[in-house]
């Protein structure tokens, strides 16, 4: 690790000064990061949404988490393992006391469900919200960098993408996916990353179409600076925080959409999510012969876990945002 | 003049994401897999047979020139030919249009009207309990599945209160109805739809509304208004609001994305015969053209939707440019 078994041992070891300058820069820079972040983290604490929606979102996120554990202690069935959860004597019964809300058109246990599901969905919220971000944030900042052709390209294609019918389109993409006519969740990940990035390319273009009128990028040019250096150190950490509070968001329209998706059917029904569940209720009887304890739990995740990344993201956005700051 | 030029090459820009959009749906469709005679003929026939249908729908000839015979006959209007419905594509994606407006239509008025008052409301009582019940409740309503709020109105309102029915667009009694009846019985089928369709869209308008306001009302000339002791609520009225309309009409184009989604799910669970459930039973029965012309008839709707916004927006504000 050491200079002294590359160099002899005689020489004294030179310094870089471009090098000191270079790491000097770089801890003043970790610092002032880490000085912002405190800040932001204090602003945020103070605002009352914000901690609601984080609140939601950490019981959310543990639910997720203990779903394995709580199965492995037997206080909750994997709903996934069709043979183990379904009882033929216990469909569709109202709560009681070894079913706490009741259970579904196979039997099955709603609260095991909800925990399997909490888990299904999140995992395919986020990766999705992951896909989405890094599509539209790289499209969005390719044609912001380049412009002119480029720009108008991908603009169009951007425009195309906004103007199909999302749900049939995403339908039908699926259906391309292989292994074909065998669902699965990555599929509806896929799928909703490529069918969401648009508003986030055009948002993050038109913040890098701001950002390349200021004086430091003429400057940078002018030393010599090549695009894809410009869009590496002066474009992308420039619009990280937009894309940052962009993705949570994106999260929680990824949610909606897998619950959307599964309501069409293009769900895996070995993997319970929300909207499977919404899908089996509607489909199978849940909902027909009215079993409230059913429908309603699975919505009613979906409407907390959405409303905590929005009351998330208008906490950073009024923390972030020093024009939205009361006066 | 310069406006002239701009307008121009919009629409010139519309007609080629147009024509994207027509060779997407084509080459979508033809790569799909799955076999369409599957969907006509039933199951174990000859091949002979399988291969004539390709013959009459012109699926044996190259790809190339199918697209040419299908972009030239949508050229001409004619979208081709259900293979499930037995009609012509055109002729059914009109006849379900007309539910579909009805349904939209009725709602975007109401969610307009609702969510301009409302965001208004908000947006003067700011951080106040009015503005933290409104805002909170419509980013509620945005959080639902529209399916969801479709399916807990059904089986709350139409199921166990039997206060509005649970399905379709008119009930069907066997004995003839007076026009006012007619009327009316529509009317009541349109009501949990239109609710469905009016809360999961509100928060588009509430929360556009209420922003632009808040932001209008931190303006010089807003200050001045004060200054010259005009009633606030005749501030609000005359000189915020007008200024606070102009971002709304913006937001428009993507509100338009937003209930094309939902009223496709709202359609679904109420049996609404409108685009929505057309695109439902299309999916299900493969079937390809009316898939397709659907596609087409929402693509250019929101096209034209966003044209008018541009358009729309340059005459309400002087200061855009096109």
């Amino acid at each position: 690790m050491t200079a002294s078994h590359v160099a002899p041992a005689r020489e004294l070891p030179i310094p870089d000064p471009k090098a000191e300058v270079e790491r000097s820069v770089r801890v003043e820079r970790l610092l002032l990061y880490l000085k912002v972040l405190r800040k932001t983290g204090k602003a945020f604490s103070r605002n009352r949404l914000g901690v609601i929606g984080v609140a939601i979102l950490i019981s959310f996120v543990s639910m997720a988490l203990i779903a394995q554990p709580l199965h492995s202690i037997d206080l909750i069935q994997d709903p996934n393992d069709y043979m183990a959860s379904s009882d033929s004597t216990q469909i569709l019964k109202g709560p009681s006391g070894s079913h706490l809300l009741g259970t579904d058109d196979k039997g099955r246990d709603v609260v095991s469900q909800l925990f399997y599901g909490t888990k299904n969905s999140l995992i395919v919220g986020f990766a999705a919200a992951a896909l989405t971000m890094i599509f539209g944030s790289s499209i969005g900042l390719v044609a912001g960098a380049y412009g002119r052709a480029v720009d108008e390209f991908l603009m169009r294609f951007t425009d195309l993408f906004l103007v199909i019918p999302w749900l049939p389109f995403a339908v039908i993409l699926a259906s391309f996916l292989p292994p074909l006519n065998q669902p699965s969740m990555y599929k509806i990940i896929i799928v909703i990353g490529l069918t969401s990035w648009p508003p986030s390319a055009r948002i993050v273009r038109s913040q890098v179409l701001s950002i390349r009128e200021r004086t430091f990028i003429e400057r940078s040019i002018a030393l010599g600076a090549g695009k894809l250096h410009i869009m590496r150190r002066h474009l992308l950490p420039n619009v990280f925080p937009l894309v940052f509070a962009n993705a949570i968001l994106a999260v929680s329209s990824a949610i909606l959409s897998e619950a959307f998706l599964a309501f069409f059917g293009i769900g895996d029904p070995t993997k319970i999510t929300w909207g499977m569940m919404l899908y089996n209720c509607y489909n199978f009887g849940g909902f027909a012969s009215r079993a409230y304890w059913f429908v309603v739990p699975p919505g009613l995740c979906i409407v907390l876990v959405v409303l905590g990344f929005t009351f998330i993201s208008y906490a950073l956005d009024e923390v972030l945002n020093p024009k939205l700051r009361k006066r | 003049m310069q406006a002239r030029a701009v307008l121009l090459r919009k629409i010139v820009n519309l007609v080629i994401t147009l024509w994207a959009v027509w060779t997407l749906n084509f080459l979508l469709f033809h790569m799909l897999p799955g076999d369409p005679t599957h969907a006509l003929l039933p199951p174990r026939v000859p091949h002979d047979i399988a291969e004539k249908m390709k013959a009459t729908f012109g699926l044996d000839k190259p790809l190339l020139e199918q697209y040419f015979i299908s972009l030239r006959t949508a050229l001409s209007g004619d979208l081709g030919y259900s293979w499930f419905f037995k009609k012509p594509v055109f002729d059914i994606i009109l006849y379900r249009l007309q539910y579909t407006l009805l349904l939209v239509g009725t709602g975007t008025f109401i969610t307009m009207a609702v969510g301009v008052k409302l965001g208004i409301i908000a947006g003067t009582n700011r951080g106040k309990a009015k503005d933290i019940t409104i805002v909170g409740s419509s980013l509620a309503f945005y959080a639902m599945p529209a399916f969801w709020l479709a399916m807990i109105f059904l089986m709350t309102l139409a199921g166990d209160l039997d206060l509005f029915p649970l399905h379709g667009f008119r009930s069907y009694t066997g004995t003839s109805q007076t026009l006012v009846e007619e009327i009316a019985d529509r009317l009541w089928h349109m009501v949990l739809p239109v609710l469905t369709f009016v809360l999961i869209t509100l928060s588009e308008f509430v929360l556009m509304m209420r922003s632009a306001l808040i932001d209008v009302l931190t303006e010089d000339y807003i200050a001045t208004a004060r200054a010259t002791g005009l009633a606030p609520n005749v501030i609000v009225r005359k000189h915020a609001v007008p200024n606070a309309l102009i971002p709304t009409v913006a937001t428009f184009a993507m509100y338009i994305g937003w209930a094309v989604t939902g009223a496709i799910m709202i359609e679904i669970v109420f049996s609404w015969p409108g685009i929505g459930s057309l695109t439902w039973q299309a999916l299900i029965q493969r079937d390809f053209p009316v898939l397709q012309g659907v596609f087409l008839i929402v693509a250019v709707t929101m096209l034209v939707a966003n044209l008018v916004a541009d358009i729309a927006y340059t005459y309400i504000d002087p200061r855009v440019r096109l």
